[in-house]
């Protein structure tokens, strides 16, 4: 399932795939992966987008 | 054995260490001191090692199937376990390219295509002086090394070109 609530916060932070990957430290792929559904992320992964968009876990990732 | 081939067995093994050591200065100067992959890609890097595992095994269980039943073996003794060699690492490096788990998130592809090119050109003046010498008797010698070699650098270029022209655009 698509994650469009991390496509929508990031886009809100005006971020590319490409920032927030370097923001969190991981490549582009695993950023467009988690948004399209085709990854599920490790929690420390999670908190670690949730803080770089200044989101809650709630708000990105609870469906 | 005579002299000749030992010397060249040597400067085989220099050139080989040099080669990889040219890999680690490159491959470290890309990444610095960095962690070197993903969560994501390291997930898929395990999947692809289980892969070619299974592909080195089924190249074993294929030749030993293929010699037992025309009984009459195609390789020199022991090669076939170094073509398997390679056999895996073609399988690691074609796979975890398609998969984008071959390059950290620090690292710069395009920067690799050409130490690839260089490898692969490496291997073709071996490739052309061993050509008359790589079958005798029907059966593959220790010759057809630098062939593999190529074929293998070759199929890795070839899908780093491919993941490079086919990348799938940012979604924004």
């Amino acid at each position: 399932m698509k994650n469009l609530k991390l496509k929508s916060a990031r886009a809100a932070k005006d971020l590319s795939q490409q920032e927030l990957a370097d923001l969190v430290g991981v490549s582009r792929q695993t950023i467009s992966s988690i948004e399209k559904g085709d990854y599920n992320p490790t929690i420390r992964l999670c908190v670690a987008i949730c803080k770089a968009l200044d989101r809650t876990l709630d708000e990105l990732f609870w469906e | 054995m005579n002299s000749e081939y030992n010397l060249g067995v040597l400067v085989g093994i220099v050139v080989g260490i040099i080669v990889v050591a040219a890999c680690l200065w490159w491959n470290k100067k890309q990444n610095g001191t960095r962690a070197e992959f993903d969560e994501r890609q390291r997930l898929i890097r395990g999947e692809i090692f289980q892969h070619a595992f299974f592909a080195v095994t089924a190249w074993n269980l294929l030749y030993w199937a293929i010699g037992t039943v025309v009984n009459h073996p195609f390789m020199v003794d022991g090669l076939s376990g170094l073509v398997g060699l390679f056999v895996g690492v073609a399988v690691i490096g074609v796979e975890s390219i398609l998969r984008d788990a071959f390059f950290s998130a620090s690292s710069r592809p395009k920067s690799y295509v050409f130490l690839y090119i260089a490898v692969l050109l490496s291997q073709i003046p071996s490739t052309v002086i061993n050509w008359p010498e790589m079958v005798q008797g029907g059966v593959l010698t220790y010759k057809a090394m630098p062939l593999v070699s190529a074929v293998t650098f070759l199929l890795i270029l070839l899908a780093l070109v491919v993941k490079l022209t086919r990348r799938e655009p940012e979604e924004d």
